[in-house]
């Protein structure tokens, strides 16, 4: 967390508020500190959205550590859920939104829950998963849902490919915890094809808001979480930036050659 | 220092590089946070303090 007084001290000097006299500076800063103890405790808001299967669950808890239950049935998240994720680096709400795909009468009723939140969120995060080539339902579902919500969420939107361990030919190299030379190949043009089928509903998308990684591995979640910052308003930004209690990839490698790395890198 | 078993030159060539990466984007982060609490609290400020009549004051200490 970035503590008050470093920006306070700059505004300070910027407005050389050290020439007024004491009693003046002294109400100045009181204000401030009461207005930004004020505004720590307004929670940025965050929408995660994929089909039934993609992830949803286990990205939210690898990059808050929120503890979300993963399911393994057929529909994980029955219904939207608003989770305030409490921890040392202050509080966060999460809509861990219903995947959809799994029946069109309930993605209708999906599109309507959906519409109540993405106004509200800080970013919005599309789940995809990486070994999930068909795309047309996703393609569908954000159409609808681009002419049901009308206000301007579609610019603070994030396209996740998760479990890019898992993409063919599934050969991912656990012991140093990277994707294996046909792997990461395969990862390229997977974000390519997304960002030309997305262009089709969604032509603004930047290609650099589309990012691989992997929940499980922890994989990428620093960049997936530093491009959620970048889409967030820019007052807003750092509300977000304080809450991120992101899963170490470190973990995932294995101890001798973690170590191995450390001692050449002076870790 | 010897590779770990079954290691190669290249393995651990691209586990510097990413975590090259990981502090690279750590320290977006950090900016990113920072520029933005800058804003928030340029707003802020402009909206609680009459910044002009601020700046007076401190002329007329000036003088």
């Amino acid at each position: 967390m970035i503590p008050m007084i470093d920006w306070l001290d700059q505004m300070a000097k910027d407005l050389r508020l050290d020439k007024l006299p004491k009693i003046e500076q002294k109400r100045i800063f009181s204000i401030l500190q009461k207005k930004y103890d004020q505004e720590l405790e307004k929670t940025p808001k965050i929408a995660f959205i994929g089909k039934c299967g993609s992830g949803k669950s286990s990205t939210i808890n690898s990059l808050f550590n929120a503890g979300l239950p993963v399911s393994h049935t057929n529909a994980g998240t029955l219904s939207t859920t608003e989770i305030l994720v409490a921890g040392d680096k202050g509080d966060l709400i999460i809509y861990d939104m219903p995947g959809f795909g799994e029946d069109i009468e309930k993605d209708q009723e999906y599109l309507y829950l959906y519409k109540d939140v993405l106004g509200e969120c800080d970013a919005v995060v599309w789940v995809l998963s990486a070994t999930d080539r068909s795309l047309s339902q996703d393609q569908a579902f954000f159409w609808d849902l681009k002419n049901l919500v009308t206000s301007d969420w579609a610019s603070r939107l994030v396209i996740g490919i998760n479990k890019a361990d898992l993409i063919y030919p599934n050969n991912w190299n656990n012991r140093i915890n990277l994707p294996s030379r046909k792997q990461e190949k395969n990862l390229v043009g997977f974000a390519e094809n997304v960002v030309r089928k997305f262009k089709k509903v969604h032509p603004k998308l930047r290609k650099d808001r589309i990012i691989e990684y992997s929940a499980a591995k922890a994989y990428n979640l620093t960049r997936l979480f530093r491009v959620m910052l970048e889409v967030a308003p820019d007052n807003r930004a750092w509300l977000l930036g304080n809450k991120g209690n992101i899963a170490d990839y470190w973990t995932h490698v294995d101890a001798d050659i973690r170590n191995h790395v450390y001692s050449q890198i002076g870790g | 220092m010897e590779l770990p078993e079954g290691i190669s030159q290249e393995d651990i060539q691209r586990l510097i590089e990413k975590n090259t990466s990981i502090i690279s984007e750590q320290i977006l982060i950090e900016d990113i946070t920072k520029k933005s609490i800058n804003i928030w609290a340029g707003q802020l400020l402009n909206g609680l303090i009459n910044v002009e009549e601020i700046m007076a004051k401190r002329w007329s200490l000036d003088e």
